[in-house]
């Protein structure tokens, strides 16, 4: 089973995410969207940490040798995932910029264009 | 009958497109150069965001000058001279780096031989007679690299797939100004205009050593261009 003091330890470390994390939407620090996986994450690493027997499952399914192991190997799981996400979101947004930034500069020379005339 | 041709030829619109990032050694210079030896041909220079005097250069001496607001890099800086180009009716663009290693002499020879083959893109190779500043060993070697790996995948043979000094007719133009690769784009966009069947020539070109600021590859990066260059030629060939 999993340890007690690394079931605490987790279930301390996701009630304060997850208050961090609705601390910092309110403050519309982060977008809603964008917390949404790792609030997502938060909530099965505590569901986890509170009924280990999903992970005594997850561990013989995987014929992983102890539970914390299978903890670790789901939560890696879910953060590839979103890093992935994440690289994604930057080529948009990268696209975006350079769209934005080129749109801009020719307008700068059309409008320095007309004010010549 | 030649008269004629040569009548119609004049009515083209040209385009030179210059990407400048922190080339105040050479811009001004570049320019004037580019006014004396291909006085039929526009010009537009991109200053990509430069930290030094590039812009103020620009203006004090009346150049035309696109500013970008933020640091595009190399292939999102050459990009907005096609958007330029196709924004403002230009039949024919060519990209001429401000760097002083491209011989603004070559653009008439250039265009003769767009119009005259009816080509698509011509390249200006260094490689074909393989005369003036040959790049360093290590360089040519990823060249050769590059042209084989477009020979294997396109089947077609560019024996200067990293040159910059490339002209480009509408329908390329109208390409580039939707798409065109971040960073090195040369190999890339060049796969990606022989896949749609268009007609590339080249003809042989002397370039010189830049007479100054720095080339955007150096040895460090040297590796991740060969990898990225690479991948992105085969992500281009099989899209």
């Amino acid at each position: 089973m999993l340890g007690l003091r690394l079931q605490t330890a987790l279930i301390v470390i996701c009630v304060c995410a997850f208050i961090y994390l609705f601390y910092k939407m309110k403050k519309k620090k982060v977008d809603v969207k964008y917390s949404l996986p790792w609030l997502f994450l938060d909530a099965v690493m505590l569901i986890m940490a509170i009924f280990p027997r999903i992970l005594v499952g997850l561990r013989n399914l995987l014929g992983i040798q102890t539970v914390s192991n299978a903890v670790f190997f789901a939560a890696l799981l879910f953060l590839l995932a979103i890093v992935y996400v994440m690289s994604r979101t930057i080529s948009r947004l990268n696209n975006e910029i350079r769209e934005l930034a080129q749109r801009v500069a020719l307008d700068e020379v059309e409008k320095n264009n007309t004010g010549d005339e | 009958m030649k008269e004629e041709r040569s009548m119609s030829a004049e009515r083209l619109r040209k385009l030179i497109i210059i990407p400048a990032y922190n080339e105040e050694e050479n811009i001004v210079n570049t320019v004037s150069e580019i006014k004396r030896l291909a006085p039929d041909f526009d010009y537009v220079v991109i200053n990509d965001c430069s930290a030094d005097n590039t812009l103020k250069l620009c203006r004090e001496n009346k150049i035309n000058v696109v500013d970008l607001p933020v640091n595009l890099g190399i292939g999102g800086a050459v990009q907005t001279g096609y958007k330029y180009a196709y924004k403002y009716g230009y039949d024919y663009a060519v990209q001429l780096d401000g760097d002083g290693q491209h011989d603004p002499s070559y653009l008439n020879e250039m265009f003769d031989k767009i119009v005259a083959e009816k080509a698509d893109m011509v390249i200006g190779s260094r490689f074909i007679e393989k005369e003036g500043f040959q790049s360093y060993a290590i360089r040519r070697m990823g060249i050769r690299y590059f042209s084989m790996l477009i020979r294997i995948l396109t089947g077609r043979t560019i024996t200067d797939p990293t040159s910059g000094l490339r002209m480009t007719n509408r329908s390329i133009i109208e390409k580039f100004a939707s798409e065109y690769p971040r960073d090195y784009p040369e190999p890339e966009s060049t796969v990606s205009v022989l896949k749609e069947k268009k007609k590339v020539v080249e003809i042989p070109v002397i370039m010189n050593e830049r007479k100054g600021g720095h080339s955007s590859i150096n040895i460090k990066s040297g590796v991740y261009y060969m990898i990225k260059v690479t991948i992105a030629i085969i992500v281009e060939r099989i899209r």
